[in-house]
């Protein structure tokens, strides 16, 4: 089913490289919206935490 | 009135609310198209294409090394023209969209050098020569680092952004270099085989899955910069109070 072409290895290294790239061009906003997402959570915890604590409430 | 309905939907665009729920929307859509032109792409490049009679099967890889050119100086282009809206109308999302771009400009130039270096190496007997389209590729990888370079150096964003818009716009000379160079300079980069007006030079059985490939990236580009853009916005607005009612909600 793989075509064994002339000049494979330069074929198949370009497509992998290729694959890389894009895999990543992918990933990469995922990975950093769920960390930006953790991060904001922390902080918005930290800051109700910080927020003098009423007792009548 | 026509004309006041995009003017008006063009301004809701600006708005941080709007952008997020249209940048969290759309990238899924972006995504599958992008699977889906670029599964037929290359299946017609590896399997349908027959080799060339000169370059064998080595031709194959000018489906990502040229889609991935192209590419590259789109997204200049692009990068460019929301560097005048940042500049001009000082629209904070058109700030985050062009500085954001750079980071993909970036990888679709060093896709296409390092395809393009790989395909060298059979077919020129070397992985690399200092020619004018090489060199002039080589210079707007530098040009897109340094945009982001610059970006990432200042605290207050939108200072930096400024400043990068700047370089931007500086660094649009080289997109007519990069395409011109092989008419100015006698190179050993082969010249232009498609043209959009006149005769390509390129067999239209060939033809199919460039066009395929060409596509897919136009998608994969928009659904990167919509899904960088969401989360530079957030990191930008965090301590605003629609983000924090949105992760509110999220919790």
């Amino acid at each position: 089913m793989i075509p064994d072409f002339n000049y494979a290895p330069f074929v198949w290294s370009s497509y992998l490289i290729a694959a890389l790239v894009i895999a990543w061009q992918m990933v990469q906003p995922w990975l950093k919206h769920r960390q930006v997402q953790n991060e904001l959570r922390e902080d918005l915890v930290a800051q109700q935490l910080e927020q003098p604590h009423d007792p009548k409430t | 009135m026509i004309w006041t309905t995009l003017k008006v939907g063009f301004h809701r665009l600006g708005t941080p609310q709007v952008f997020y729920r249209l940048s969290t929307v759309l990238p899924p859509w972006l995504w599958a198209g992008f699977i889906v032109c670029a599964a037929i792409g290359v299946y017609q490049a590896l399997y349908v294409v027959p080799p060339d009679y000169q370059q064998g099967d080595s031709f194959r890889i000018l489906y990502v090394h040229v889609p991935a050119a192209w590419q590259a100086m789109a997204t200049y282009v692009v990068m460019a023209v929301l560097a005048v809206i940042a500049l001009v109308w000082r629209i904070r999302i058109a700030e985050i969209m062009a500085m954001v771009s750079a980071p993909i400009g970036a990888a679709m130039t060093l896709l296409c050098l390092a395809t393009g270096s790989i395909w060298g190496r059979p077919m020129w007997g070397t992985w690399w020569a200092w020619d004018a389209r090489l060199t002039s590729m080589l210079v707007l990888l530098f040009i897109y680092l340094g945009i982001m370079a610059l970006y990432a150096a200042y605290e207050d964003h939108r200072k930096g952004a400024r400043v990068a818009c700047l370089l931007i716009l500086v660094g649009l000379i080289n997109i007519p270099i990069i395409h011109f160079s092989v008419e100015w300079w006698t190179t050993l980069h082969q010249g232009a085989t498609i043209r959009f007006f006149g005769e390509s030079t390129m067999h239209p059985s060939m033809l199919p899955p460039l066009i395929w490939m060409t596509v897919a990236f136009k998608f994969l580009f928009a659904a990167a910069l919509l899904g960088r853009a969401r989360n530079e916005l957030l990191l930008q607005d965090r301590s605003r109070n629609w983000v924090k009612t949105l992760m509110l909600k999220a919790t």
